[in-house]
């Protein structure tokens, strides 16, 4: 007998291998539900917490590549957007034509330099030729306006911002007056070159009722943006009687000091519409 | 085994486990090589451990690692199987020495090559074993063995340099 338990003693290390299996094999079983359930899977709320910490970190990590792909999805669904707009003009009797309806195209492009309160603004992306990026193409950002393209390369291109002196665009009151009675109160929105976050708005015909808190929008007589892109409110506006002009003042929805993403906006039709503009021989 | 071995013991186990929890987990190369770097805390226990204290130490990591990697057990398997069998390994590699001269796990204690046989070994091992429990079968025998293959060359160089290091990082 003491032999025996010397036996048991001598191997006794056998036995706890054997036993620490056993225990390893029984919660490795399919059947053995309740162990799997209630302790052994990351619900655990220590594991859980634990693994909520180092998921954070892999989020935070991936911004940049996360950032990247809602910047492409938006000008997915930018672009979706103004060919439904087009086609559904609310205009009675006019059918846009598909071709037209969908002219504008999106690329997305990184803001890689920028300046706000320079005299001549300028505004520096990583998208250039190769990705059809032409001289003339307009640029807007998911708060509004930006500007225009000025030159492009094969790699970057260099855009003449809002905040230039030579920088125009076209523009158009909105408002619920001017709705009723289907006028338009259109005019050209230009900076002034003193305070970055306001453009003026000189043009506008003095009897128009515009008042202040008005959206100011990119107008649909303009072949470079698409219509009705947020350009800014109205903050302040004053009219001498003697003046056939409204001194509109707009505070601009974009903020130049911190664009990150930006969308340069093809018009797959600008040229035959410049062509019929030009070309068409009539004085 | 006094107070400072079992500190030290304690210690390499929520530094490796961490590790192996938070980075070498999320670490998977070409999707065949994986690095289970948790072994260390077996492998580098004071070869004068009892062969029961291990298989207890052994079980612990295991069942943490499991914890996270949703797996009840497996680790835990693994690594007992381990821990049984490097007793056998330094009998093996180091016939010549007794208990009475004890060998140190180490570098300096067994030499670069013989101290990087006794890793991949048991790196071997651990792994054959681990993915083929994993398998549930031998159906997969090719790519579980790529899987093997790759891991423990990974696993190895990894145990190795992060040994090395933290040995470095004691003795300054």
């Amino acid at each position: 007998m003491s032999q025996l338990l010397g036996i048991l003693y001598k191997s006794r290390h056998f036995f706890l291998f054997l036993a620490l299996q056993i225990i390893c094999f029984y919660l490795m079983s399919k059947n053995n539900v309740y162990w799997d359930v209630s302790f052994f899977n990351t619900t655990n709320s220590v594991v859980a917490r634990s693994l909520e910490v180092s998921q954070k970190t892999n989020e935070f990590v991936n911004l940049g590549k996360v950032n990247d792909q809602l910047a492409r999805e938006n000008s997915r669904l930018r672009k979706q957007l103004t060919d439904m707009q087009e086609m559904t003009s609310g205009i009675p009797g006019y059918k846009p034509d598909s071709l037209m309806a969908q002219r504008f195209d999106y690329t997305v492009a990184k803001v890689v330099g920028s300046t706000h309160n320079l005299t001549d603004n300028f505004i520096t992306i990583d998208k250039g030729t190769d990705d059809g990026v032409r001289a003339g193409m307009g640029v807007i950002s998911p708060q509004g306006v930006v500007g225009q393209v000025a030159y492009a390369n094969k790699k970057y291109s260099r855009i003449y911002s809002v905040l230039h002196s030579r920088q125009m665009v076209s523009a158009e009151v909105l408002n619920a007056k001017l709705r009723e009675n289907s006028t338009v109160a259109l005019g050209i929105a230009k900076w002034d070159g003193t305070n970055p976050h306001y453009v003026r708005l000189n043009t506008v015909d003095r009897f128009k009722p515009v008042a202040k808190g008005d959206s100011v929008v990119t107008s649909l007589q303009n072949p470079i943006f698409p219509p009705h892109v947020m350009i800014g409110k109205i903050s302040e506006v004053s009219n001498t009687t003697s003046e056939a002009f409204h001194n509109i003042s707009v505070r601009l929805s974009t903020d130049f000091s911190s664009l990150i993403y930006v969308y340069v906006v093809k018009n797959k039709l600008i040229e035959s519409q410049q062509e019929a503009e030009t070309n068409s021989g009539i004085k | 085994m006094n107070t400072q071995t079992i500190l030290k013991i304690a210690a390499s186990i929520i530094i490796y486990t961490l590790l192996q929890v938070f980075i070498l987990r999320n670490l998977v190369f070409f999707d065949v090589a994986f690095c289970f770097v948790y072994i260390s805390v077996i492998l580098f226990l004071p070869s004068t451990t009892p062969t029961s204290t291990a298989l207890l130490i052994a079980f612990v990591t295991g069942i943490l690692v499991d914890m996270f990697y949703n797996t009840a057990g497996l680790h835990a398997s693994a690594a007992v199987m381990i821990a049984f069998i490097r007793g056998f390994i330094l009998k093996v590699l180091f016939p010549s020495r007794g208990l009475e001269n004890e060998i140190v796990i180490s570098v300096e204690g067994m030499g670069v090559e013989r101290f990087i046989r006794y890793i991949v070994i048991l790196t071997f091992i651990h792994h054959t074993y681990l993915f083929f429990l994993e398998a549930g079968t031998f159906n997969f025998f090719l790519n579980t063995s790529l899987k093997i293959l790759a891991s423990v060359m990974f696993s190895s160089i990894v145990i190795f340099l992060l040994h090395v290091y933290l040995k470095s990082l004691r003795n300054s």
